[in-house]
């Protein structure tokens, strides 16, 4: 977009200055020339007016040869070139119209000092050209340099919001459901166990929200809200889920993104117990090791388990983030033998800032 | 207007969500609950010794899923769905489930869907073909992974990739699966849409073969040639069975 012609109160104010630099051309001219005010106004003005329009172009040229990508020596004689080629279009136009002005008026222009006005113009034309030409790569570069400002704040905006999405994706809404279900149920039967499960529940999406919103989280955090997932769980799923989350000490201070472990529990819970007869125990271990963390996920599996829509998504989503995050520094490696499902993430130790 | 007496069975592996069911049909004294089970086998296996007029049936189980339950029934009861998801509801429908709940429920929705199942029973029309589209339903996820057979009140999984071989026998099909025949209810042509063509040939009108159980084609007379398996049995093979095996190979 030009600077100018997009905008009609710069347009005019800019023409409203080559007006004002017209009128005092035009007493110059006259005290110099023997001309009528009256017609070296008319003459002059029009003339700077068109010439202030032909310097808008210089932002064009300022685009098509930007200052980065084009050798010194381009620009330098591109501007000589169009400021001579401008300056004489002017410098014509400006000889049609001293003529057709000495014409209206019946005054008799001298050869010679029409050949010395075309010149006045065209020497007043160069520089002219040259200092617009050079406003004009200012202006551009000020623009690209906000521009691409912009872009990097555009860029960050849209990781922001991959990582937000990704983050709104760790739990899963039928995890509400059934909870909301399993409250339903026990209103009548144990209210007392309603009213804390309810409790549970808002104190883990309350919990979840408020680390999801921060960079990274100390692992003994993230422990903590798993605990309280699990343990609304074990309500659900009675005697067929037991719980076991330990940490070497130390590693529960290390900084993690936080709810990279919720996809994996929730893994954990729907093959491991919700497809299982008897279900097990879903184990949870952190170590350090050379520098880094590495946490484990265990769940047991039943091979007769059906086949699930989306299995595997969740899994998906956390080793993405990983290596978003840390690149080869971090990931996720999952496998099973004997029938015990494990799910190992590591990732660089780091404590919080 | 008086009410049919009506048998129910409640099949959720959540012992809460079974518990919810029984407490809202407190409402209705003329349901009574003969069965409550946890996971599939059970619910199979109550269906076939109770009979029950109504299952509710949740869909997410250890061992079978609702489906399965369904398809390995040889005369379902009238089905309810009661379950946290709702993109089963159009497969639900295409098995002629009565209703569809979505957990959590109220007693309002729950006595509606009630309604919905005295209005069925009253109508007194044969029982809904419900088998074949559960066939469906649970082969919606291609290529079959897993047949299901019910051997009396017993079901048995067996994995696509542990079958050898299935022999068509009238109304019937025989699968050969670990060195024993299983008997199955279902036509030979519908089953061979569900299994994984790279895998299984029907390589005979009577015959799919398992080709990793392939040793070698023999011809024994003109355009008439037998398959013979890795444990030297010998199937017969038809010349567009021979064509395809011949694609395959």
């Amino acid at each position: 977009m030009h600077p100018i012609l997009s905008d009609r109160k710069k347009h005019l104010l800019y023409l409203s200055i080559w007006s004002a630099v017209g009128v005092l051309a035009a007493f110059l001219l006259s005290s110099l020339q023997t001309i009528p005010v009256a017609v070296a106004l008319l003459a002059a003005v029009p003339l700077l007016l068109i010439y202030g329009e032909i310097n808008l172009t210089s932002w064009y040229l300022s685009r098509a040869f930007p200052l980065v990508k084009t050798p010194i020596m381009v620009v330098l004689s591109v501007a000589a070139m169009s400021a001579v080629i401008v300056s004489a279009l002017w410098a014509a136009i400006g000889w049609g119209m001293i003529t057709l002005a000495a014409d209206l008026f019946d005054v008799s222009l001298s050869p010679f000092s029409t050949a010395q006005s075309l010149l006045i113009i065209f020497i007043t034309g160069v520089p002219f050209f040259v200092i617009s030409l050079a406003v004009a790569y200012l202006v551009s570069a000020f623009e690209q340099s906000t521009e691409s400002e912009r872009d990097v704040f555009e860029a960050r905006l849209l990781a922001q919001n991959a990582e937000l999405k990704a983050l709104r994706m760790q739990i899963d809404p039928h995890f509400l459901f059934n909870s909301l279900n399993s409250i339903s149920a026990l209103t009548a039967s144990d209210p007392r166990m309603a009213r804390t499960m309810t409790t549970m529940l808002a104190d883990f999406f309350r919990k979840s929200l408020s680390y999801g919103a921060k960079e990274n989280i100390p692992l003994r955090e993230e422990l903590s809200l798993l605990n309280d997932y699990l343990a609304i769980e074990r309500i659900r799923f009675g005697e067929r889920l037991a719980v076991s989350i330990t940490a070497q000490p130390g590693a529960d201070e290390a900084a993690v993104p936080p709810l990279i472990l919720q996809p994996l529990a929730e893994n954990a819970i729907k093959h491991g117990i919700a497809d299982s007869l008897t279900g097990g125990t879903i184990s949870v271990n952190a170590q350090l090791k050379n520098g880094r963390l590495f946490v484990t996920v265990e769940n047991p599996v039943d091979g007769d388990a059906p086949k699930k829509k989306g299995a595997g998504m969740g899994v998906e989503i956390v080793r993405q983030r990983l290596r978003a995050l840390y690149g080869n520094n971090g990931d996720l490696r999952t496998g099973s033998a004997d029938g015990v499902f494990q799910a190992v993430l590591f990732l660089p130790l780091e404590h919080r800032s | 207007m008086t009410r049919a007496t009506i048998t129910a069975i409640i099949v959720d592996d959540e012992m809460l969500a079974r518990s919810i069911i029984r407490e809202y049909l407190a409402a209705r004294p003329e349901v009574t609950v003969v069965a409550e089970c946890a996971n599939g086998f059970e619910a199979v296996k109550a269906v076939a010794e109770l009979k029950p007029d109504l299952m509710f049936l949740d869909i997410q189980m250890p061992k079978l899923s609702g489906f399965e339950v369904i398809e390995l029934l040889e005369t379902p009861p009238a089905v309810v769905f009661v379950t946290a998801f709702d993109q089963y509801a159009v497969q639900a429908f295409n098995v002629h489930a009565v209703d569809y709940l979505l957990k959590p429920y109220t007693q309002e929705r729950f006595l509606e869907a009630l309604e919905h199942v005295q209005q069925r029973l009253a109508a007194a029309a044969p029982p809904p073909p419900v088998k074949a589209a559960a066939e469906e339903a649970v082969s919606a996820q291609q290529p079959l992974e897993r047949l299901l057979i019910k051997e009396g009140s017993k079901v048995l999984i067996i994995p696509a990739e542990k079958i050898d071989y299935i022999e068509a026998q009238d109304d019937y099909i025989a699968v050969r699966a670990e060195g024993k025949s299983h008997l199955k209810m279902q036509r030979l042509s519908a089953l061979e849409t569900q299994l994984d063509p790279r895998r299984f040939v029907r390589i005979h009108r009577s015959y799919i073969l398992n080709i990793e159980r392939l040793a070698k084609i023999e011809l024994y007379a003109k355009d008439s040639r037998v398959a013979v398996l890795k444990d030297a049995t010998q199937l017969p093979v038809s010349r567009t069975g021979y064509d395809k095996l011949k694609d395959l190979l």
